[in-house]
């Protein structure tokens, strides 16, 4: 019996962190099409990719949290924030018109969100250095 | 009103995501296939929308809400980081390079088939 709960538990997390993340990327890219239409997608995918490290490696690590939290903001919030089908769908929609813009939002996205990944990273080493003092 | 489609289709398409996360650890805990197939099924998904001309609250309920919250970016790009930490380096150029190849060969598709239904 505990074990029904404990997965709707689970199941209810990654859905309520999942539609906080959907709405927060609709809001950016509502907010950031006046730019350009792609900049909401480079926006949310990098921010992600440096938040999903810091609650992954970081929260976890210096605040201890149970594990609803941890797939609830990870899994459900951030996992749902970035995305990948609207950057796969905007580089090949744009490829043939605009082949230098798309192929700069590639490199962008995928060089960007490698090195937001290594600074959360090197963010969740600071923290946990100056935890331990 | 419309933001409620998009929050309930990112609701569930981080829920069917979730689930084939659990289920490909059970078959294969040491590397992400799971984040793989989803990508690029959603990359599919998303094309074959795209393709049909989906409009409105149907566009951001599937397009904007479910795809964008089934496929996820940060995931990919940190899979890769943990697989080059770990020195499993052709499984993560394999796996980056795969999933950016066949995810945007998938969009293509999906649109070329969203285009023969309108």
């Amino acid at each position: 019996m505990f074990k029904i709960w404990y997965k709707i538990g689970q199941v209810l997390a990654v859905f309520g962190g999942g539609m906080l993340g959907g709405l927060g990327r609709y809001g950016v890219d509502q907010w950031l099409s006046g730019v350009n239409s792609l900049a909401g997608t480079m926006t949310v995918n990098l921010l992600g990719c440096f938040l999903l490290t810091f609650t992954i490696y970081g929260l976890d690590l210096n605040l201890d949290l149970p594990e609803w939290e941890i797939l609830g903001i990870g899994t459900g919030l951030v996992g749902a924030f970035t995305t990948f089908s609207t950057f796969a769908l905007h580089f090949v929609e744009n490829i043939v018109q605009h082949p230098v813009g798309a192929v700069i939002f590639l490199i962008v996205n995928l060089v960007g969100g490698f090195a937001c990944v290594f600074l959360g990273y090197l963010a969740t080493v600071q923290l946990e250095r100056r935890r331990r003092g | 009103m419309t933001w409620i489609w998009v929050a309930l289709g990112a609701g569930i398409g981080a829920v069917c995501r979730y689930e084939l996360t659990v289920l490909g650890k059970i078959i294969s805990p040491k590397l992400p296939f799971s984040t793989f197939f989803i990508n690029i099924a959603g990359s599919l998904l998303a094309g074959f929308l795209t393709g049909c001309q989906v409009q409105g609250s149907w566009s951001l309920f599937l397009l904007t809400g479910l795809c964008g919250g089934f496929t996820t970016f940060s995931t990919f790009s940190v899979d890769t980081f943990v697989l080059i930490r770990n020195r499993q380096y052709l499984a993560a150029g394999l796996y980056w390079c795969g999933t950016v190849v066949l995810g945007m060969v998938a969009v293509g598709a999906g649109l070329w088939l969203g285009t023969l239904t309108v």
